[in-house]
């Protein structure tokens, strides 16, 4: 069974559509959804968790048609979900918060709560209007993470945080999918966090799925080069695909496999492979 | 629904000391008169319900919890309810204290029904519109209460010669129906808004 699978899935909203999306996220992979903003990716995840009805195609989560409103709401007991702001009520603790959550999930592990109220280093007597962003944040990850969870959905989860704690929190997730049973569906702007720990990629622009790839696979795919004019032309046909031309430099999106063996080609990072793709020219 | 019933429990904890404080000046000072007039404070319960859900963002996470859509607006029901039989039971005890003997004052039943129909008729509205139009609907909910009131009033004290009782009756009927389907109308309306 796939963790998430989105077929045909098409939403519109006023001008902003949503169109033709297919994507499978499968059983013990952290899958990294990467997209300007506006370019659809909370949407998506609201159809996932069932927050929204797609127009058109079917969004199955964890087995469950998310069209089927009750079983899904059974289904979200092993789902845990951080959005972009905690979105926890804010005149609560975080001992009260977690005796809230009691209440929602049947598989509510009091213990791993508290263990990660301490390891988050979270004030429980404090109230969560009272915490900073990056606080919050991380309560909300302590809640998402203490139900024994089999899908962690994690909008912008990351945002707000500082590098450190970001890592911690990255290798938080890591430890979740260690579990071949778990997975992860993880939105962010921060394309360096989803390089750290996404084992697929999958680039949303103006709501389309450009592409969905294996990260290992996209890096060893994809080069981009900083060349000068005579350098761009110099390439063989085929292997340039994008083109972007700035402050006299000619940037470029190649194929690796067709680059000739003088044109030094190093680590390319996914944010400049998402950025030739969006601001590049297609090359004809 | 116990984990979102203890949620507003707990965050609205101080909200309900203050009310318990209102309902008990007023059943002490007017009896039933007073408790009636606390009554009408209980449809402002789920709009504070829904404010604090609004306020910290909640609203956005809820739809995405596994709590059945029913109870999400439920929950709001119940805290009305709640507040309107607290109201009631501690009008009756203010009474009956200060008569010394056990009192039903002919205003408390009326005054439950009349809620119990403004709460229907407002809270699909209230789910509908938000807090910030849902306050102004509260306001002019609270006027149509006392016209309401008011009218049965006029109507029991026999100008219109119908029974006390069983239009008293009719009335808590009437409330007890209209919430039934009111549930079903805001939990459409609610989550229509939530999941659009």
């Amino acid at each position: 069974m796939n963790a998430i699978e989105l077929s045909h899935v098409g939403k519109r909203y006023g001008d902003f559509a949503l169109e033709d999306v297919n994507l499978t996220l499968a059983q013990g992979c952290i899958l990294g959804l990467v997209g300007e903003n506006g370019a659809g990716k909370s949407t998506m995840i609201r159809m996932i968790l069932g927050a929204c009805r797609p127009d058109s195609g079917t969004v199955t989560t964890l087995g469950c048609d998310t069209a089927n409103a009750d079983a899904l709401a059974d289904v979200r007991q092993d789902v845990g979900v951080v959005l972009d702001e905690a979105c926890l009520p804010d005149e609560l603790t975080a001992a009260q918060t977690g005796r809230f959550f009691s209440g929602i999930y049947k598989n509510w592990d009091a213990a791993a709560f508290d263990a990660y109220v301490k390891r988050f280093d979270l004030p429980p007597a404090k109230r969560v209007k009272e915490y900073s962003r990056g606080t919050k944040m991380k309560l909300a990850i302590a809640v998402a993470m203490s139900h024994d969870a089999k899908l962690l959905v994690l909008d912008e989860a990351t945002g707000g945080l500082d590098p450190i704690v970001r890592d911690e929190i990255l290798d938080v997730f890591n430890e979740f999918t260690r579990d071949e049973t778990h997975a992860i569906l993880i939105s962010s702007h921060i394309v360096s966090d989803l390089e750290k720990i996404c084992d697929y990629i999958a680039f949303l622009h103006k709501g389309r799925l450009l592409l969905v790839e294996e990260k290992d696979a996209l890096m060893d795919k994809y080069a981009v080069l900083q060349l000068t004019e005579a350098g761009y032309a110099a390439l063989p046909a085929g292997c340039a695909l994008r083109v972007l031309r700035a402050h006299g430099a000619v940037q470029v999106l190649a194929l690796r496999a067709l680059l000739p063996a003088d044109v030094p080609a190093g680590h390319t990072a996914i944010e400049d492979i998402m950025l030739l793709l969006t601001k590049g020219d297609a090359v004809k | 629904m116990k984990g979102i019933l203890l949620k507003d429990m707990m965050t609205l904890k101080r909200t309900m000391l203050l009310y318990l404080v209102l309902i008990v000046f007023f059943a002490v000072s007017n009896g039933g008169s007073g408790a009636a007039f606390a009554m009408f404070y209980s449809i402002a319960m789920p709009v504070n319900m829904i404010a604090v859900d609004e306020r910290s963002r909640f609203d956005r996470l809820m739809p995405m919890l596994p709590v059945r859509r029913i109870d999400c607006v439920l929950d709001k029901y119940i805290g009305a309810w709640g507040c309107l039989a607290l109201a009631a039971v501690l009008g009756i005890v203010g009474e009956s204290v200060k008569a010394g003997a056990l009192v039903l004052s002919p205003v408390i039943l009326p005054a439950v029904a009349v809620c119990l129909v403004s709460q229907a008729i407002t809270l699909p509205l209230l789910f509908k519109f938000g807090v910030d139009q849902g306050r102004m609907i509260y306001m002019i909910a609270i006027i149509v209460m006392a016209g309401l009131l008011g009218a049965l009033g006029s109507l029991i004290d026999g100008q219109f010669f119908v029974p006390a009782q069983w239009l008293t009756a009719l009335a808590l009927l009437a409330g007890v129906a209209l919430n039934a389907g009111s549930i079903l109308v805001s939990e459409r309306v609610y989550l229509g808004r939530l999941t659009a």
